[in-house]
């Protein structure tokens, strides 16, 4: 008999786009050596500098593990694999950069906006094979 | 650029009609246009259909059945703003002096789908992440509520006003009127939007037939100028964009405007994007008609009710009388055409001169919206 298929978490976009430091979760985004602005997710062009024709380098940079709850909502219909309800929020961070990410609550007396959120990993989703798909969170402090 | 008039018009119903091929609802819009424009068929130059996700050469699986065959026929994809897209190249094609009378038609077949929200690009990052449409309008609603004190009452009432719209539009996919209470207890999709705040999943189809103006007198006592056209597509920002105030619409509205060499207080009506019950408030101000925060104050005025010094969606918008997604932009300006030509019946506009439709497109990520495109029309 075959053995059950093992349900491993897989991560997206992929381990890459984030660093686990000891003050916790860093997205990874990309900054331009010409115009110092940041984008999440990283690049290979700046959409600053490249319309102005400006030479131009993408590096690798850090954004901050905290950062501003802009706007948020609690998603009650949406496609079965993000298993719903779910909380989605747009959060700034100190780099100049939003990031849309699901909440680690789905619970509207624990989310404001303003308030600090800070960047973990955790399942936002389930793939076609039933593996849990994991990615950054972000949990209200 | 030519001066450009539309001649003839026409719409199927909107509803579901999960039996109906999308290339017959589309036939259907164009040969009732083709009717109200009193031309030959074989007059049209070339053809611009749109569709969001209606599948390849929609415009040949129209056209070739009806033996209108051969001529260039362009198949455009601007999202929810396939249809107006498709309707500003016709117009583009005829004032650049290229053709002389040209159709265009937008098709869109959304009960294919089965049910839910609509499917969006998986290759987009924050679709990936779990962003649906009415999660994007609703923390648009979350943050403007939280701004300017608006509260969910306020966006009860602009499903209540299109409603009662709709009531005088047989075409209409909701023709029943309904609550303030109704609409906010109906199932949350995501808060603060309920059921009753959401455009439905439809399907339908709506054509124009546009032609030089100079021509246009021999066939129409009629003819309806086009005096603006713009389309643009959204400004890229990764940064702290105020997503109460629609850029692209903010944008697109000065241009029209000034292509057309008129302010909003010339406009008479206006059918714009109301997918969700939050976007027809902040469309409000971002075309013009009021300030900043001001919205609410507008509809509980009256002020874009049919009756009101700047109506609104008098069709019912796409909240009641439907939003086929890529059909939109062109059953909005059949609305402009008949209410301009006094034909509106029971939803008519009182002294209507200048008509404005707006239509935005997608959702992905870093951009307000994909697309926006505005016309104004004038008698």
């Amino acid at each position: 008999m075959e053995a059950p298929q093992e349900k491993k978490p897989v991560f997206f976009p992929d381990e890459g786009y984030w660093t686990t430091e000891a003050d916790g979760l860093h997205l990874i985004g990309s900054r331009c050596n010409q115009c110092r602005r940041d984008y999440f997710p990283p690049r290979e062009v700046c959409p600053k500098c490249f319309p102005e024709g400006l030479e131009h380098k993408m590096e690798k940079s850090k954004l901050s593990s905290r950062g501003k709850l802009y706007t948020y909502s609690i998603v009650q219909v949406a496609p079965k694999r993000f298993l719903p309800p779910y909380a989605l929020g747009y959060v700034d961070f100190p780099e100049g950069v939003r990031v849309l990410g699901q909440l680690t609550t789905t619970d509207p007396s624990q989310v404001k906006i303003g308030m600090t959120v800070q960047a973990e990993l955790g399942r936002i989703a389930v793939d076609e094979q039933g593996n849990e798909v994991m990615s950054y969170k972000f949990r209200p402090m | 650029m030519r001066d450009v008039a539309i001649i003839g018009v026409g719409m199927t119903n909107i509803g579901k009609f999960p039996d109906r091929m999308l290339s017959s609802m589309g036939r259907e819009a164009v040969i009732a246009a083709l009717k109200d424009a009193g031309v030959p068929p074989k007059e049209i130059q070339a053809a611009y259909s749109g569709t969001s996700l209606g599948g390849a050469l929609l415009g040949q699986r129209i056209f070739k059945d009806l033996g209108m065959s051969g001529m260039p026929i362009n198949n455009m994809e601007n999202a929810c703003s396939s249809g107006s897209s498709a309707m500003r190249e016709a117009w583009l094609s005829i004032a650049s002096g290229l053709y002389d009378m040209v159709i265009a038609v937008g098709s869109e077949k959304l009960s294919a789908l089965g049910g839910g929200t609509l499917p969006l690009e998986r290759e987009d990052l924050e679709v990936s992440g779990g962003m649906v449409m009415p999660a994007l309008y609703a923390m648009r609603a979350r943050r403007y509520m939280h701004e300017f004190g608006a509260t969910p009452e306020h966006l009860a009432k602009v499903v209540v006003k299109s409603r009662r719209c709709a009531t005088k539009n047989p075409q209409a996919q909701f023709r029943k009127e309904t609550t303030v209470e109704e609409v906010l207890n109906s199932r949350m999709v995501a808060d603060p939007l309920t059921l009753f705040q959401c455009c439905p999943m439809g399907d339908g189809s709506a054509a124009a037939v546009l032609c030089s103006a100079d021509k246009a007198r021999q066939y129409t006592r009629q003819p309806i100028l086009i005096k603006g056209s713009i389309l643009v597509s959204g400004r890229f920002d990764n940064s702290f964009r105020d997503m109460t105030t629609p850029e692209i619409t903010v944008r697109a509205s000065k241009l029209a405007y000034e292509m057309a060499g008129i302010g909003p207080k010339e406009v008479s009506l206006a059918e714009v994007h109301d997918a969700f019950s939050i976007a027809e408030l902040l469309y409000y101000e971002a075309l013009g008609f009021c300030g900043r925060g001001e919205a609410p104050k507008l509809l509980d005025e009256g002020a874009t009710e049919i009756g009101g010094r700047i109506p609104v969606n008098p069709s019912g918008g796409l909240i009641s009388k439907g939003h086929p997604t890529g059909a939109t932009g062109l059953a909005q300006t059949t609305e402009i055409v008949w209410q301009l030509r006094g034909q509106a019946g029971a939803r008519q506009v009182k002294n209507a001169k200048v008509g404005l439709t707006h239509c935005t497109g997608g959702g992905i990520y870093g951009l307000d919206h994909g697309a926006c495109s505005i016309h104004i029309f004038t008698k």
